[in-house]
């Protein structure tokens, strides 16, 4: 009687296996993909700066990508990005008295161009993968070379992925016209970095995967802004921040399929903490709705906010023991809110995309909750349009 | 307090898991369901915030930086 | 694959429609080339046609799970589903009602025998000269089940298909009601004899009513035993619904393999949900409540 009552289960089981043969989740490239991106990116301007060009960062990017299958377990993928900017960027800030802090511009707009390439090898073998990523970039006056690698490895049933990965990167500064602004250094200033994320995702249920991350990264170097000064008792002096910054991360990522919408719901984390005692909580969501004639619509919104570094202030009254100075908005107090639109229309063999985001940020958005908040606070703007072609 | 909250409600979403057959994995293979399903956006949003906030990583150790400021 | 293909699909556009068809046309004659006996190029042609010679072959994950299910299938049937037993259609002329030689029928039968094959994935062959595999009463089931999965990879929730006669569900209409499937009448073939609903999962049936041989003016059905070589007088008509239709196929297969009485006492402990007409006509049913009888019994 027993055999009989297993029967079924038997069968079924040997079933799934044929048909497993087919689900495969990490699967080398099997066509070329090829991508292309244009991006225009232009921050608002400052209100009220006190002198200097109020207009701020206009930034044009070009972006390319091919991914090229190399055999049965082996891919190559190749990035290339190129970025014209121009715009003035925030200098010193000024308080008078008890008045609201002022920001001074950079007078002259920089114009500048950055360069990117990156590569990525993936090597996929049945449960495991392998990838290493070596990545340049240049611009006038950074140089940056880094190198990476990244093991995953898949559970038998093939619904759970631990990952693991290491990244080390060396950036050069040598910051322009130091000899005519004494505060820039005059030589090439280096900056490290290394860092490592662990990951675990797990397909939770037919609808559902979560992914869960941790991260650990340490910099050391000149991690200072060389553009930027700040008016102190003893003068004008250079942005000065400490030579290593050690942080973490720990993130989730939600995918959930919603059956009756034909839509996917996204619900992303994160939450960060460095030794220059910066917290963030980023929270982004998006819902991806399937439409008629091949079209997909994403709305999406990221919701941001972070405390200030414990050497931050927006204008120094006081000098500080271990003469850290900067008033960088990067370092303030602040959240932010990022409205976006994405629009995908799929054809037979490829693809076109559009979207916009708009971000705002204040000192009172999100969890962010401060008296005063940074006069240099971005608003920015952002429009993409691209194509993806298989072949 | 939120850590707390993000652990129970991750704790919660667990109490959903169910055995899940390998016929049943259609909706993974959906490019809405990827976790970056775009990757050319995703890392050009990463250099754009890592540029403009103080935080970056999370998902991903991206390469090296840029003196974007 | 020898009978026609239907797919009923709920798609955004027709479009979508044509393309999803095409991939799955595209598909199943994959399928086809890798496992027909009739292409002399497939791969089971080419390992059949090297039978009992030095040629070993590397079979794909696939093929490999296939023969393994074939395992299974042989096993729990107590040796009767056997894919190697296909030789023994060519001893028999279904169109005129002659049996072949006893002698033809116990020589085809030493080339018949699962327990002969050595199951190796990377070096594999059959033993003895004339030996064949056929994978008939398997890929076509497994080629609907396939399609479902790939239809449901495409983003398609709402449909049907059916495979000749197999049927696999890909998900009940875009309301939640379910799919009707009719099984035919083994006496009247163009009417139901009960209509079945269906949500979900795959339903397979068999019987000896399209395809049969009369034999000292009985009827037999076109399914041969591998342990005697002989058609099989079994029932009249199965129908079995399994979450998987290469399930639901295998169940059905074997229960005409067991003959009338046995195979109704088979289905009955395997435990799936079935729809059988004996030899005298009397229609069972398991679960009672999921099939609607037509009024005419």
């Amino acid at each position: 009687m027993n055999s009989r009552n297993n029967a079924l289960a038997l069968l079924s089981v040997a079933a799934s296996n044929i048909l497993a043969t087919h689900v495969h989740s990490a699967q080398v490239a099997e066509q070329f993909q090829f991508g292309v991106r244009h991006h225009n990116y232009q921050e608002d301007p400052l209100t009220e700066p006190l002198g200097g060009s109020p207009e701020r960062y206009d930034i044009n990017v070009n972006q390319f990508s091919l991914i090229a299958p190399l055999s049965d377990t082996a891919d190559l993928s190749v990035s290339y990005q190129k970025e014209k900017m121009s715009g003035a960027s925030p200098w010193y800030t000024l308080k008078f008295g008890d008045e609201e802090p002022l920001q001074v511009m950079s007078g002259a707009s920089i114009e500048d161009t950055r360069t990117d390439v990156s590569a990525t090898l993936r090597v996929i073998d049945d449960f495991n993968s392998y990838g290493i990523t070596a990545a340049v970039s240049e611009e006038d006056d950074y140089k940056s070379a880094s190198f990476g690698f990244k093991y995953s490895r898949e559970t038998e049933k093939r619904l759970s992925t631990w990952s693991i990965a290491a990244d080390f990167s060396n950036d050069d500064i040598n910051p322009v016209d130091a000899d005519i602004y004494t505060t820039r250094p005059m030589d090439t200033q280096s900056k490290h970095s290394a860092s490592t994320l662990g990951s675990y995702s797990r397909i939770l249920n037919k609808n559902t995967l979560l992914q869960l991350s941790v991260g650990l990264s340490k910099k050391s170097g000149y991690l200072s802004d060389p553009y930027k000064m700040v008016i102190t008792q003893q003068g004008l002096i250079g942005d000065a921040r400490p030579d290593s910054k050690i942080s973490k991360t720990i993130a989730t990522q939600l995918r959930y399929f919603v059956d009756p919408m034909d839509a996917a719901l996204h619900l992303d984390y994160r939450f960060y903490t460095d030794d220059w005692s910066i917290d963030s909580h980023t929270v982004d969501i998006a819902w991806y709705q399937n439409l008629l004639f091949d079209v997909q619509l994403i709305p999406s919104i990221r919701l941001y906010s972070q405390s200030q570094s414990y050497f931050y202030d927006v204008f120094y009254t006081q000098e500080r023991a271990d003469n850290y100075y900067s008033t960088d908005y990067r370092l303030s107090e602040y959240g932010a809110v990022t409205l976006g639109l994405k629009l995908i229309k799929k054809f037979d063999s490829w693809s076109m995309t559009l979207s916009a985001d708009k971000y705002s940020s204040s000192g009172d958005t999100f969890l962010a909750n401060t008296d005063v908040e940074n006069p240099a606070l971005i608003d920015f703007t952002l429009v993409s349009f691209g194509f993806d072609l298989q072949f | 307090m939120k850590k707390i909250l993000l652990v129970i409600s991750i704790i919660m979403l667990t109490g959903c898991v169910s055995t899940v057959e390998p016929w049943e994995k259609g909706r993974f293979a959906k490019a809405e369901m990827q976790f970056e399903p775009d990757t050319m956006d995703a890392a050009f949003k990463r250099h754009v915030y890592f540029s403009k906030e103080a935080s970056s990583g999370g998902t991903s150790t991206s390469g090296g930086g840029c003196g974007c400021n | 694959m020898g009978s026609p293909c239907l797919l009923y699909l709920y798609c955004s556009s027709k479009e979508q429609f044509e393309r999803v068809a095409s991939q799955s046309v595209a598909r199943v004659n994959e399928l086809e080339a890798h496992y027909s006996r009739y292409l002399a190029d497939s791969l089971l042609s080419d390992i059949n046609s090297h039978a009992g010679t030095d040629k070993r072959f590397t079979l794909t994950d696939e093929f490999w799970t296939l023969l393994q299910y074939a395992n299974t299938a042989h096993a729990i049937s107590d040796g009767l589903f056997d894919i190697t037993s296909g030789v023994l259609r060519k001893v028999w002329d279904f169109n005129n009602g002659q049996p072949p030689a006893i002698a033809k029928i116990n020589s085809t039968l030493e080339l018949v025998g699962w327990s002969k094959i050595v199951l190796d994935q990377n070096y594999f062959h059959l033993p003895l000269a004339g030996m064949e595999l056929d994978f008939g009463g398997i890929v076509k089931e497994y080629a609907a089940d396939l399609v479902v999965e790939m239809l449901r990879q495409s983003g398609i929730n709402h449909g049907l298909v059916d495979m000749g006669g197999d049927i696999a569900v890909i998900g009940p209409h875009p309301d939640n009601s379910p799919w009707q499937v009719a099984i035919s009448d083994p006496d009247f073939p163009e009417q139901a004899i009960a209509t079945i609903p269906l949500m979900a999962g795959g339903l397979a049936s068999s019987g000896d009513y399209q395809r049969f041989i009369v034999l000292n003016d009985e009827r037999y059905c076109h399914i041969l035993n591998p342990k005697t070589g002989w058609p099989v007088k079994g029932l009249a008509a199965v129908s079995v619904w399994a979450p998987q239709c290469v399930v639901a196929g295998t169940v059905a297969t074997i229960a005409m393999l067991k003959g009338d009485v046995e195979g109704e006492k088979w289905l009955q402990d395997v435990g799936c949900n079935y729809v059988t007409v004996n030899r005298s006509g009397i229609v069972n049913c398991y679960p009672n409540a999921l099939v609607r009888m037509s009024s005419h019994l």
